[in-house]
């Protein structure tokens, strides 16, 4: 909690730090005051910046996700607060002087960054502060959102990659706080107001299935534009890297001339997006540009996050279609406002590769449900053509562009999980019940030539018995007697076919074999597990992901 | 000893940890109250600039500069995005630049937070009025019963105005009476003015006889009140009552002699009084020469309306209506002499002059003067032409 609304805070201060600096450098209305601070202001912002990357904070360059994800994964949780401070000044600077970047990538690593140093200062051990991260991590992105559940599940969705009772709690009263800061001191009003949606039609749900197809397109033009670009940018000399923030800037103050809206973060254009307040052609070419101007603010090193680019593009272009699909079919009635809206979850699809944060970012800054079914369409189509043309997500694709291997959580997501039943033969074993005479077990084992047998006792648990051991039960008049006397209590375990195979390896290990059976009747043998089985299903597993393992584009 | 070695290590693990804990939370504090002073100056900032915005935005659209108000507004609304005011003022800027659409979606915005206030109700009927929506009707409805924050009954008012010209525009008279009607149920007696205006307004609305009343009613109150005397007298006339309207028009003309819709009305007035020859209480020989005088009037412009049309009326076997009329006339004229005690032969002498100028009203264009007077009385006494049957 402490970590939530230590990150609410500096997240509200940081916002207020962007805004000052824009109203002091480029003037208070919504375009510059004169076109020289419109293309020079940017141009000036890029020089101080690279001057502070270069000099003061190398390490804010980059990805504030990945940075955090390198934190959890390599670094034991430990993100510098250098770090944090850099950010927040660079950030502040480059996204008030009009890059076109938006403020809650940043936000999220200050509140890594603050999380981070707490623990290093209450000397939590290095478990405690690995998982710290992540949840700083939450609270400084749901309070750059003004939404919990979107922050939340960021976190899950791109940072941690599994769910746990404990992370959860965590990540949520962290968040909560956050939250709660920011809506204490900057008002509980969401990052854009969404105006009253009317629900949809069925043959509308075609024009949302087209902007899917729009949206997964243009995701992959902006990730192309970055996995080209960027790298290329990169292999630069050093000097180089002290201009291309200013000329980038100068670019995006070119753009700005004759569309502002491009410049900054674009809240206030998304509302005014959902609002209706541009034609659709206007909204096409700012989506447009606006991926130019976020892809040449990200490759050039200035620092910050394409969070809001991704939304201001998403509805800009969900704004064009919604507003062309009136035009070729008059009869549908759905809103421009709503296509915008949806745009904004089809691009986080899209481009940031997270389906699920992208479905409850909707719900949650348009408080309204009934928009869930657009949305899935949309957001699966752009995901799916986005994932199809571009194997490797934008986070993954970012470090391993700098050159490390961080876990990528989509492809965890992605390959199949081994279970039970693919490594599971049929019984071999003959099956006796407990109440069988050690004779008929003899003979049963004789007849089936086999050195162990299974007995199921009416209770449906199981015990294996070798041959040699029913021998010297056998001796002395012992065959006359019932298993269940003889045998001593050494139950086996057992496994359901549905169980991950990496949970059964602790079974098999030191036993000739494991009863695999119905989770409906645990008397029922479904199969059986051998240690040789298990470890062959693994062998054929691993031959097949090597033969499709992935490359760096 | 090493036990006393590892209490004290454990003591001072946790008094660090305290300590930490408790520097945490006066560093917490100290954010809090460093980060409320940076708030409030930036929240006064904020509205300071809002403020700004907003009046140069208001001017601009008092000034009927709606694309700068646009861009001011805007600017407002950046620093204050939930401000009703701002968004009203923005969707009346964006209306008048007509971007519709543009308007709507700040005004439904505005409706969903706000679905009683009259003045966004208003504001959307207009919109919607515009687009040629019914739902226009819904949202004057709901404004006319919405909160408004002031001068409700100015704006109610101003509403049904709004909701009668809606309804004007559309052609419907039902409708639009009715909302007179109920502007007049809830205008104070003793609002004279507001009463003539209601006059006015159903005289537009093709309601004399309401109208009248709503006259005499302002005239009640103020009897030298000009506008609802030409307006009784404009009412009386629609309705057909001449002599009835002359002492208001004489009362006008003499208020305000400058009139010259009411010197018009009243000249036109007496002429129908001094042309109808049903006029109850006249004598004989001054309702024949009456009868007489409009046979003369009807059939001289029945021919020079002919001749302007290239008709010749006269023919043995009439064709065209103009010959026919002229035919009947011809027949009259033997009449003329045997008027005196044959009330049926003026009559038919009157259906004559009404199917005469009848005719020339639809051929050579509107009626002026004696020839209007003639129609009027026509239609007075309900004669029917030269093949009906009239009578009064």
């Amino acid at each position: 909690m402490l970590i939530g609304l230590l990150s609410g805070l500096a997240v509200v201060c940081f916002r207020i730090s962007i805004e000052t600096t824009r109203i002091w450098l480029l003037g208070s209305g919504l375009a510059p005051a004169s076109w020289e601070r419109t293309l020079f202001v940017p141009l000036v912002a890029g020089i101080v910046v690279a001057l502070l990357v270069m000099w003061a904070f190398p390490d804010v360059r980059g990805s504030g996700v990945n940075q955090t994800k390198a934190a959890v994964y390599i670094y034991d949780g430990y993100v510098p607060f250098r770090t944090v401070i850099g950010k927040f000044i660079t950030c502040a600077l480059s996204i008030g002087c009009g890059f076109s970047l938006g403020p809650e990538d940043p936000s999220l690593q200050m509140g890594a960054g603050i999380a981070s140093v707490m623990g290093r200062r209450l000397r939590l051990s290095q478990e405690k502060t690995r998982l710290l991260a992540p949840v700083g991590a939450a609270a400084g992105l749901a309070a750059a959102f003004n939404a919990p559940i979107a922050g939340v599940m960021f976190v899950f969705e791109e940072v941690i990659g599994t769910w746990s009772a404990g992370g959860l709690g965590g990540l949520i009263l962290a968040a909560a706080s956050s939250v709660t800061i920011l809506r204490l001191f900057l008002g509980s009003q969401p990052i854009f107001r969404v105006p009253p949606y009317r629900g949809f039609s069925a043959p509308e749900l075609i024009g949302y299935a087209v902007l899917g197809v729009f949206g997964g397109f243009a995701s992959l033009v902006f990730l192309k534009f970055l996995a080209y670009v960027r790298p290329k940018l990169r292999k630069l000399p050093r000097w180089t890297f002290y201009v291309q923030p200013a000329i980038a800037g100068l670019l995006i103050g070119a753009i700005g001339l004759a569309y502002p809206q491009v410049m900054g973060a674009g809240y206030v254009y998304i509302d005014q997006g959902l609002h209706g307040q541009f034609t659709w052609q206007t909204l096409g070419i700012l989506s447009g540009l606006k991926i130019l101007a976020t892809g040449m603010a990200f490759v050039s090193g200035t620092p910050g996050g394409m969070f809001a680019p991704a939304m201001f593009i998403g509805a800009t272009l969900g704004g064009a279609v919604g507003g062309a699909e009136h035009i070729v079919f008059p009869h549908l009635h759905g809103s421009v406002s709503a296509f915008a809206l949806v745009g904004i979850g089809t691009l986080f699809a899209g481009f940031l590769r997270t389906p699920i944060t992208s479905v409850f970012m909707v719900l949650e800054t348009s408080g309204n449900y009934s928009i869930i079914i657009p949305v899935m369409i949309s957001n699966t189509i752009a995901y799916l053509i986005s994932r199809r043309y571009q194997k490797v997500p934008l986070f993954d694709l970012l470090s391993r562009q700098e050159g490390v291997d961080l876990p990528s959580l989509e492809e965890q997501r992605e390959q199949p999980v081994l279970r039970v039943e693919h490594a599971m033969n049929p019984p071999a074993f003959p099956v006796v019940r407990s109440e069988s005479l050690v004779g008929e077990a003899i003979a049963m084992a004789t007849s089936a030539n086999a050195h162990v047998l299974l007995v199921r006792f009416p209770s449906g648990r199981w015990m294996a018995v070798e041959r040699s051991q029913l021998d010297r039960y056998g001796e002395a008049d012992g065959r006359g007697r019932k298993l269940s006397d003889v045998l001593t209590a050494d139950w086996l375990p057992t496994v359901h076919p549905d169980q991950p195979l990496d949970a059964a390896i602790g079974f098999v290990q030191g036993r000739a074999v494991v009863p695999v059976v119905s989770r409906v009747d645990p008397g029922k043998l479904e199969g059986v597990l051998t240690l040789d089985d298990v470890l062959e299903t693994y062998k054929e597993a691993s031959n097949d992901s090597r033969g499709s393992s992935h490359s760096v584009p | 000893m090493e036990e006393a070695k590892k209490a004290r290590k454990w003591a001072a693990r946790v008094w660090t940890r305290e300590t930490l804990l408790l520097t945490s939370l006066l560093a917490l504090g100290i954010l809090f109250g460093v980060t409320q002073a940076a708030v409030s100056y930036y929240h006064g900032k904020q509205a300071d600039l809002a403020n700004r915005w907003f009046q140069r935005g208001e001017a601009a659209l008092k000034a009927n500069r709606p694309k700068e108000a646009i861009d001011d507004l805007r600017n407002a609304l950046s620093y204050a995005p939930d401000n009703p005011t701002f968004q009203l003022r923005l969707a009346q800027a964006l209306a008048a630049d007509n971007r519709i659409d543009a308007a709507e979606a700040y005004l439904l915005d505005l409706w969903n937070s706000e679905p009683g206030s009259g003045e966004v109700n208003f504001e959307l009927a207009q919109l919607e009025a515009r687009k040629g929506n019914p739902d226009a009707v819904r949202y004057f409805d709901n404004a006319i019963y919405g909160a408004w924050k002031e001068n409700t009954a100015e704006q109610r008012w101003n509403t049904r105005l709004a909701l009668f010209h809606y309804w004007m525009s559309r052609h419907d008279l039902g409708q639009a009476q009715g909302q007179l009607l109920a502007m007049a149920a809830e205008t104070s007696n003793i609002d004279f003015q507001r009463r003539t205006q209601i006059g006015q307004l159903q005289m537009q609305a093709d309601d004399p006889r309401h109208a009248l009343e709503q006259f005499r009613e302002a005239l009640r109150i103020n009897s030298r009140y000009v506008p609802a005397l030409a307006g009784a007298g404009g009412a009386e006339i629609a309705i057909g009552e001449y002599e009835g309207a002359v002492p208001y028009l004489e009362t006008a003309a003499r208020l305000a002699p400058h009139g010259p819709k009411v010197s018009d009305q009243l000249r036109f007035a007496r002429l129908v009084l001094a042309s109808d020859p049903f006029e109850i209480g006249l004598g004989a020989a001054e309702r024949d020469s009456r009868t007489i005088d409009a046979y003369l009037q009807a059939q001289s412009r029945l021919a020079s309306c002919a001749t302007q049309r290239g008709v010749e009326v006269a023919s043995d076997s009439p064709q065209n209506p103009f010959q026919q009329i002229w035919a009947m006339g011809q027949q009259l004229q033997l009449t003329l002499r045997k008027l005196r005690g044959q009330p049926q032969t003026a009559l038919q002498i009157m259906n004559f002059v009404y199917s005469a100028e009848n005719l020339v009203a639809d051929e050579c264009g509107p009626l002026q003067g004696k020839d209007k007077a003639l129609w009027v009385i026509g239609k007075k006494h309900q004669l029917t032409g030269v093949s009906g049957q009239g009578g009064h």
